[in-house]
């Protein structure tokens, strides 16, 4: 009963993200951004913004001065965000200070650099919380001081009404249902009879893993039922219950979803390893670095892996050294991307838009799945990091 | 008065007692294992399981032969998981941010481990500190250290086919598209060398005797602290080597994971017939009862055993080899 | 006796709060077993250790060989020649006995050690001190006497010149000793000088020429053996004189009724078939060698250690005792042999150990009644004559004697009707042992029986009623206090199978 109630609000809060998702300002740009799309989508909002800067007194944004308060600085992920950043701002002629805590565990010193940030009197403050409890305090000031805050990558999560005015994120269960789509191209003529589809899981707790794979499993499961096959969810208990998918017996095309006891390597390749070991395995999907370099780490002594006559199609999500070389050396079809450095360039427009008194909306800042053939191009590399 | 003459024909067998009676069970029970995985599991049977097995039995053994010292002279170090993941994370830094070469991130993995180890070592001979105590604040400050290096972020070793990547080719060697396990022969000589170190040199001797009985061996004008100390050091860089071992086969590692794993080792160090109370143990035991571990981490999966059970299952494991612990100390009383 | 190597003179040293010794002096000659007596407590064991550099003396001079000296740390004893046997055996239970030897100076072939070597040299050693030890047999499987002798192979390998035995007959058998003694009298024919620490009158009035006394610290004399007797010694030592003959006959009437009674008890290879019957009123002693299997036999009974087979009856019931909780409700404590191990809590007052066994009783609500508690401890400390300054003193700071008085009366407390003490005098001064006899024959005067394992054989012969005598496991003899002799026992304690 209770895990019904569960996954009935689960399920609420999804839509929820989906529907948050459309309403994006731009409509394509939530939905799909295939490789194709891709140009399109990262030029559109700066074209978009041009003319508008040019009618609006240019001598406002000489006096405005954002903060951007970030999770870290020294992950590239980070530093991609703070590219996009720096591209928007001095576009718009605006001063941006971008900080962020030592560590990730560093919730004091957010905190205090967020202390910081309020006391600046900045016209506008970016914000992706460690912890919302404890900036609590510090978003009420900003609300009493005037100082709109917007959030960004994960936002604040669960802050009091009013106090965010909108998250400018990544959307991960479209991320997960992009990297479907493209896994079912590519399978899609080999779903011959019962298969297995691999899905590595880091953990069923965190809410971007769990959509990243949900929209994965949701996705492929809708795909594969319009082609007129059975398709079904099996392993991990969380992934089965949230999954849009019915559980249906003798399907034959059965999803199945692993995760560790526990986060560590060793674990996760066990996972991988025991997946690309089942005899009807056509392809696995690892939703995060994680997990993606335990396909990887596995592969390293299957060889089963790629794109040729039986062997299995592999997907990761997100970057990093080793699975930017399995994209390109082709062990992995694709992989989805973030993409940090407009993420950084919405922030601003948004902080922007919010400063200027303008319409503001939660964004999704989009994803890209690339691939051995568009991994050098301009559009995606940036977005790219070790 | 007759000696404490016990057991039967088979345990009084001189070739029986020169292996040890343990050990040859546990060669029994890893027989029988990979017998009833390759009969549930097709997949058991590939090489490429071999390959996966050896993956987890590296950077175990290591750990293991590292911990047996430890064991033997009655202590334990328990800050060998997260402390592996430290250090790993620690060089792996170096070589990602500082862009050092890829000597140098190994060569700082293994002083992380020796510096750990000698402050370990240090807690508990000098300071008087309850090994399972000291070793256990250790290991919370190499979980938070680990981070902080990091900055909180995980840490991808360079990849095998990257310009940086030869570490990996250490343990294993691609020779004509067949994937060789270099490790083991590592593994090999090094449980071969400390085995010599244990049995026929000084140090070894009297780190089987303070486990033994301290105090006669303090009386006896051997400098206890001193080789107290070294059993621990040489578990900080048998982790040290444990750490290169793991980032060669798994490549990445989180920050605060690697909890639990020293479990493992430990667990692998007395299945092989170490005593938890010192005194006795065998590197060569120690292998066999890595082994056990690591064939059982590789094949409950493969048999579709789920991750919470198998967790289960290696717990109860642990459970059943330290009560055969307990019981033979109890014959030996 | 030759000239003297050793003169140890004025040595004072004092501890926080004690003052150990009093200016106490010791000559020891070569070719002189010199017989070193006293008390618990009267500072033997702290002048051989400041003899053997573990501490430091205050005040006074060491001459050894004509020279004065004073060892930082018990190697540079060794080294100079001065080695010690200790009390507790020294023994690392997982190495072999050649490894135990040569422990600290291992005979080295480049940077390996030379096992085989050492084991030659082992064997050669023992070859000259007679004795038949394989040096490869790992150590813990050897039984407590020839562990004992290979203590005294490794002193003598140390090229010793004084060898200084801590009480070294506390865990041997009759035969073992005599070994001993052989060995002993070999190394004084060879002008080593011996120094011989014992609680035990007969063996010196045996083994030694000169006996020194201390007692509480001090320096009180030093005797020739020959020319002395039992009795001058102990009165040097307590200042008073006890010493107590055998007992002729039994005091229980024969119509006693019996209860407890052991039918068939088997517990591993220990304990093999064992019958016997305990009389209201009796001392029953249980003799036979080191490993016999007396104090298996105490503890299966006490539900110690697992029964395989075998029925328990207790005033005619049959019982069931699974674990020591079963025992102790039948009414039954067990003094351990090890009393620091088994029997006391060493960190606990005199009042807490007291009524250790029997809390319930003392429960007011979820709390203990520490005035009731402390008043029941205080009544037994006065019938006992325990030496303590208040029932609120830590038992680790009473003597040997006073603790084993507070571990009887936690089983008085209990009002166990069935006590089994397990080598109650062993490690107990002369004054304090004769107290425990007395105790034990006034509990019996109360009703109350005593199953008593014993090693030494004075003890058995003096305080049992009957006795049984046992040998590897089994129970190879019972013998009425009247008919028993010495030799009768040692016959059924070597009935082997």
């Amino acid at each position: 009963m209770k895990k019904k109630v569960l996954a009935a609000l689960l399920s609420a809060a999804m839509v929820a993200t989906l529907l948050s998702g459309c309403g994006g300002k731009k409509e394509e740009s939530a939905e799909a951004p295939a490789e194709t799309e891709a140009p399109a989508e990262t030029e559109a909002p700066a074209e978009g913004e041009e003319p508008a800067e040019g009618e609006e007194p240019a001598a406002d944004a000489g006096d405005m001065s954002f903060e951007i308060v970030s999770k870290g600085l020294q992950h590239q992920y980070w530093q991609a965000v703070l590219q996009g950043v720096n591209n928007k701002a001095d576009e718009l002629g605006i001063a941006v200070n971008f900080v962020g805590p030592d560590s990730e565990s560093n919730i004091d010193q957010q905190v205090q650099q967020l202390q910081s940030a309020l006391n600046a009197t900045p016209t506008a403050i970016g914000l992706a919380a460690l912890d919302t409890n404890s900036v609590m305090d510090l978003l009420q000031q900003a609300k009493d001081g005037g100082i709109p805050v917007v959030g960004f990558d994960s936002g604040v999560p669960n802050a009091p009404e009013g106090s965010v005015l909108a998250n400018c994120a990544t959307d991960n269960y479209a991320a997960g249902e992009l990297a479907a789509e493209k896994v079912y191209e590519a399978v899609k003529d080999r779903i011959d009879g019962n298969v297995r589809i691999g899905v590595v899981a880091q953990d069923a707790t965190s809410e971007s893993v769990v959509n990243r794979g949900l929209g994965f499993i949701d996705k492929f499961a809708e795909l594969a039922v319009a082609d007129g096959h059975t398709a079904t969810v099996v392993g991990n208990d969380r992934y089965i219950s949230d999954s849009k998918c019915e559980k249906t017996d003798g399907a034959n095309v059965v999803i199945d979803v692993r995760v560790p006891a526990q986060v560590t390597s060793e674990l996760s390749a066990a996972d991988a390893t025991a997946l690309m070991n089942e005899a009807d395995t056509i392809a696995i999907y690892g939703s995060n670095e994680h997990s993606a370099n335990a396909i990887i780490t596995a592969n390293e002594n299957l060889s089963k892996c790629g794109t040729g006559e039986g062997q299995i199609i592999a997907a990761g999500f997100d970057s990093g050294a080793a699975q930017k070389q399995a994209v390109k050396d082709g062990v992995l079809l694709g992989s989805i991307t973030q993409a940090p450095v407009k993420m950084g360039e919405i922030l601003v427009e948004t902080l922007y838009a919010a400063a200027t008194g303008g319409e503001v909306k939660d964004t999704d800042t989009g994803c890209q799945w690339y691939t051995a053939e568009n991994i050098e191009d301009p559009e995606i590399a940036p977005n790219l990091y070790d | 008065m007759t000696d404490k003459k016990q057991g039967n024909a088979f345990v009084n067998n001189p070739i029986v007692r020169a292996i040890g009676v343990q050990k040859i069970v546990v060669v029994i029970v890893l027989i029988a294992m990979i017998l009833f995985f390759s009969a549930m599991s097709p997949a058991f049977r590939q090489y490429s399981t071999l390959l996966s097995i050896m993956d987890y039995t590296y950077y175990l053994a290591f750990l293991g032969i590292g911990v047996t010292f430890c064991l033997i002279t009655g202590g334990v170090d328990l800050s060998i998981g997260t402390g592996m993941f430290c250090y790993a994370l620690i060089g792996g830094y170096l070589i990602n941010y500082v862009h050092t070469p890829v000597i140098v991130g190994i060569l700082a993995t293994i002083v992380c481990g020796l510096i750990a180890g000698t402050i370990n070592g240090l807690i508990v001979s000098k300071g008087g500190h309850a090994p399972f105590l000291a070793t256990l604040c250790t290991m919370m400050i190499v979980r938070g250290l680990g981070a902080l290096v990091t900055g909180g972020s995980s840490i991808t070793w360079p990849g095998a086919s990257a310009p940086n990547g030869w570490t990996r080719t250490l343990f294993k060697m691609d020779m004509g598209g067949t994937k060789v396990p270099l490790g083991f022969l590592w593994v090999l000589i090094l449980a071969v060398a400390m085995s010599i170190f244990l049995n026929k040199s000084r140090p070894g001797r009297y780190i089987i005797a303070i486990g033994s009985n301290k105090e006669a061996t303090r009386l006896s004008g051997v400098n206890v602290a001193v080789y107290q100390t070294l059993a621990y050091i040489i578990s900080g860089v048998f982790t040290g080597l444990a750490a290169l071992a793991y980032s060669s086969a798994f490549q990445s590692m989180t920050p605060g994971g690697g909890g639990g794993i020293e479990l493992n080792a430990i667990g692998g160090a007395i299945i092989g017939g170490t005593s938890m109370s010192g005194g006795a143990g065998t590197i060569a035991g120690t292998i066999l009862g890595v082994f056990i571990m690591s064939v059982l981490q590789t094949g409950l999966p493969l048999i579709g055993i789920q991750a919470n059970f198998q967790q289960i299952i290696i717990g109860i494991v642990l459970i059943v080899a330290v009560y055969i612990d307990v019981l033979k100390n109890k014959k030996l009383a | 006796m030759g000239d003297v190597i050793l003169t140890m003179k004025g040595i004072d040293k004092s501890f926080p709060g004690v003052h150990a010794l009093d200016h106490v002096d010791l000559e020891v000659r070569k070719g002189e077993v010199h017989a070193l007596m006293g008390e618990n407590g009267a500072g033997k064991s702290t002048l051989m250790k400041v003899l053997t550099g573990i501490y430091t003396k205050d005040e006074g001079t060491i001459t050894y060989e004509g020279r004065e000296v004073e060892f930082s740390n018990p190697r540079a004893a060794q080294d100079a020649g001065i080695v010690i046997v200790h009390q507790e055996l020294n023994m690392l239970g997982h190495l072999t006995v050649a490894q135990n030897i040569f422990i600290g100076r291992e005979i080295m072939n480049g940077k390996l050690i030379d096992d085989k070597k050492m084991n030659e040299e082992a064997r050669k050693l023992f070859e000259q001190l007679g004795i038949d030890i394989d040096p490869k047999e790992t150590m813990s499987r050897l039984t407590v006497g020839k562990q004992q002798m290979c203590e005294i192979a490794k002193a003598i390998s140390h090229e010793a010149k004084v060898i200084i035995f801590d009480e070294p007959s506390a865990a041997l058998t009759e035969a073992e000793i005599e070994e001993l003694f052989k060995i002993i009298r070999d190394l004084r024919d060879k002008q080593m000088g011996i120094v011989y620490i014992s609680h035990r009158m007969d063996e010196i009035k045996v083994i030694t020429d000169r006996v020194t006394v201390m007692r509480d610290g001090g320096y009180v004399g030093t005797l020739i053996t020959k020319d002395c007797t039992k009795d001058d010694i102990i009165n040097m030592m307590v200042g008073r004189v006890i010493y107590e003959d055998p007992k002729t006959e039994s005091a229980v009437p024969k119509d006693a009724p019996i209860v407890l009674k052991v039918d068939h008890l088997n517990a591993g290879r220990m304990v093999r078939d064992v019958s016997f019957e305990l009389r209201k009123g009796e001392i029953l002693g249980f003799s036979g060698l080191m490993g016999a299997g007396r104090t298996e036999t105490a503890r299966a009974l006490f539900g110690a250690d697992p029964k395989e087979s075998g029925d328990i009856y207790i005033n005619g019931q049959k019982v069931d005792i699974k674990t020591p909780q079963d025992a102790v409700k039948c009414g039954i404590g067990y003094l351990s042999e090890d009393r620091k191990r088994y029997g006391i809590v060493v960190d606990k007052t005199v009042a807490e150990n007291s009524t250790m066994a029997s809390l319930e009783s003392f429960m007011s609500g979820m709390f203990i009644d520490k005035k009731k508690e402390n008043q029941v401890a205080q009544q037994y400390v006065d019938t006992l004559k325990t030496k303590t300054p208040g029932v609120d003193q830590l038992v680790v700071n009473l003597s040997g004697g006073n603790q084993q008085k507070v571990v009887i009366a936690k089983w008085l407390v209990r009002n166990c009707d069935i006590l089994i003490f397990d080598e109650p005098t062993r490690g107990i001064d002369v004054g304090a042992k004769s107290e425990i006899y007395q105790l034990m024959n006034e509990l019996v005067a109360e009703g109350k029986s005593i199953i008593m394992i014993s090693s030494e054989m004075t003890e058995i012969l003096r305080m049992s009623d009957r006795i049984v005598v046992m040998c590897e496991g089994r129970k190879t003899g019972e013998l009425d206090i009247a008919e028993a002799t010495q030799e009768r026992i040692m016959h059924a304690a070597t009935l082997r199978e």
